[in-house]
């Protein structure tokens, strides 16, 4: 089968007044169907010119992708994507419905199956009542949400969404996991860009890591937050010499209110910072490995790839 | 059918557009006045014998035909100007061109739009002009069909031209730039008259070949000849390249040029970043 996204040596440069901007840099990773794969990366990383690229908004200055298997611009894939763009810029004069009722037809929808699909996505996106408002009297998150709507008219096999989340209440959040979930089920991939990273927690398998154009990591999301080398120590009386000791051997230690997290580089350090501390006479009272949550790999990936 | 969706968009929103307002309005204007400011023969009409009746009928729908090309030349850059540029500025082009229409696709649909609105204004206008003098004078005048035809492919020149330039020019300086075509284009006699009375040939033959910069101004000197029934081959063909009188073929290189710039519009747009 192939890939949903494929993407081979891509690169997007701007001119600019002092030299040249790389957006993106010699970019290359795969996406496969069926996948929820979450693009991160801090501001400016380049994720919505990769997604813009993807859907030919813009056009690379080099390198080369495709989707589901066709070269970027096949039409007849193209009926098969849907795409959220970062921006909710539409026709605003539209009333709901008919916004969508253009855009199926856009997709090449026939009339019967855009009307029986347009009450689904309503509901979907939660605009049910909403469907003969004109779009321009619409907030934020409805705008997001009406965007989701045209996104996903034609029931696509591979959807980008570019930060589908950011102005949605945490009703619209949750609704919208419950939509990532059953498109998932029905095995539809999910391209998502995203910085809300307790979403991409819930609900991506994989994830790729941009910063300043380059793709940092892509690895699974388990592998990612795996058992980490951190732990969280509760002790009483630790002397200043243990604690210069532990912080020799650790990577980062930091403290909070009677508590110690300590991370190491290796697995076997954390043993023997047990033994030392017991060994010191100090009271052991807990020595919990934590799982290191995504926001913390994340950061530790982008501090270390600026470095 | 993509395109087609595309064009009947493009429709309804032009016509919810100001320019559209502001047009009735010129147009019911210029309904109601333009007997009034025809030559003095066209208001009397009625009386006087069948030939200078016919004659009349012919001068008046000439004369109404001439202001329907500029209105609806005017129209139509107006109703187009930023029918791309606005779309790019406003980010809604973006939702269009990533659904699977090509961009061809996209530009034919616009213009193809566009087109249909202002070809049945000018057929809705003439049929009107064309009426009233039927329905006034009893007089049916057939060869103001082919001329209304010369206006009509007039205005759909502007059309292509102004889309075509509104996939590079922001709303205002495509304004100034398609006005401005049109206006220097459509006033070339005056620059040949000048030619003429200094005898210098350079101005005369530079006047007729600048017309070909953009040809409405001489397809609608063709109109003219057509209603005034000088289309002769002698007035016609074989003119000298001094003479201003407009050359047969000018239609036909009308239409080689909107085509030529319907490809303009696609090789401007095709590869453009849009965002
Ligand atoms: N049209 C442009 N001209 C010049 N530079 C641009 C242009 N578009 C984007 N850039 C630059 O490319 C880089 C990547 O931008 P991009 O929008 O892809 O980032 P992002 O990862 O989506 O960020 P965010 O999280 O803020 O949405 C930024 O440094 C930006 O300044
Ligand atoms: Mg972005």
């Amino acid at each position: 089968m192939a890939a949903a996204v494929e993407i081979e040596g891509l690169t997007k440069s701007y001119g600019s007044s002092d030299g040249e901007v790389r957006a993106v840099d010699w970019l290359s990773f795969r996406v496969e169907q069926g996948e929820v794969f979450g693009f991160l990366g801090p501001n400016g990383a380049g994720k919505t010119t990769t997604v813009q690229i993807l859907m030919q908004v813009i056009f690379p200055t080099s390198g080369s992708a495709r989707l589901l298997g066709k070269p970027l611009g096949d039409l007849e894939s193209r009926s098969q994507i849907g795409y959220l763009p970062e921006l909710c810029q539409f026709h605003s004069h539209l009333r709901a419905d008919e916004f969508l009722d253009f855009h199926g037809r856009l997709y090449g929808m026939p009339a019967g199956a855009r009307r029986k699909r347009i009450d689904e996505v309503l509901e979907l996106v939660g605009l049910s009542e909403n469907r003969k408002s004109r779009i321009r009297t619409f907030s934020k998150g409805m705008m997001q949400r009406i965007g989701i709507g045209q996104a996903i008219i034609n029931n696509p096999r591979l959807l980008f969404l570019d930060e589908p989340a950011s102005a949605l209440d945490p009703m619209g959040r949750r609704d919208m996991r419950d939509l990532l979930m059953s498109l998932k089920d029905r095995g539809t991939t999910v391209f998502m860009n995203s910085h809300l990273l307790s979403e991409v927690e819930m609900t991506c398998a994989r994830v790729g890591i941009m910063n300043r154009g380059k793709l940092v990591q892509v690895s699974d999301l388990k592998s990612m937050i795996k058992p980490g080398h951190t732990v969280e120590i509760r002790a009483a009386g630790i002397t200043d010499r243990v604690m210069e000791q532990i912080r020799d051997l650790a990577k980062r230690v930091q403290q909070d209110d009677g508590c110690l997290m300590v991370t190491v580089d290796k697995e076997e350090l954390l043993s023997h910072l047990a033994r030392m501390i017991m060994e010191s006479g100090a009271n052991l009272m807990e020595f919990t490995p934590r799982q290191m949550p995504l926001e913390e790999a994340f950061l530790q990936l982008i501090q270390e790839s600026d470095a | 059918m993509k395109t087609w969706a595309l064009a009947r968009f493009t429709v309804k929103e032009a016509v919810r557009g100001k320019a559209m307002i502001a047009g009735l309005v010129i147009s019911l204007l210029y309904l109601a006045l333009v007997p009034a400011f025809s030559s003095p023969s066209g208001g009397n009409a009625i009386v006087g014998d069948e030939q200078m009746r016919i004659a009349a009928s012919r001068e008046f729908l000439n004369f109404a035909l001439g202001g329907l090309n500029f209105i609806g030349m005017f129209l139509a850059i107006f109703t187009t100007l930023g029918t791309i540029y606005s779309e790019i500025e406003r980010g809604t082009i973006v939702t269009l061109v990533t659904k699977p229409i090509s961009r061809v696709q996209l530009i034919a649909g616009k213009w193809l739009g566009h087109v249909m609105l202002m070809a049945a204004y000018v057929i809705i206008m003439g049929l009107a002009l064309w009426l009233s003098v039927a329905l006034g004078s009893g007089m049916l005048v057939w060869r103001f069909f082919p001329a209304l035809m010369l206006v009509c492919l007039n205005v759909i020149t502007m059309v292509s031209l102004t889309l075509a330039f509104s996939t590079v020019l922001p709303v205002v300086a495509n304004a100034v730039f398609v006005f401005l075509m049109m206006v220097i284009t459509s006033n070339l006699r005056i620059v040949h008259a000048i030619g003429e009375t200094s005898q210098n040939a350079v101005i005369m033959v530079a006047a007729n070949l600048f017309r070909m910069v953009l040809p409405v101004g001489e397809v609608n000197d063709l109109a003219g000849r057509i209603m005034l029934g000088q289309t002769q081959a002698s007035n016609l063909m074989g003119v000298s390249p001094s003479a201003f009188t407009p050359r047969a073929w000018s239609f036909l290189y009308e239409l080689v040029y909107l085509s030529a710039l319907l490809m303009i519009a696609v090789l401007l747009f095709q590869k453009k970043d849009l965002s």
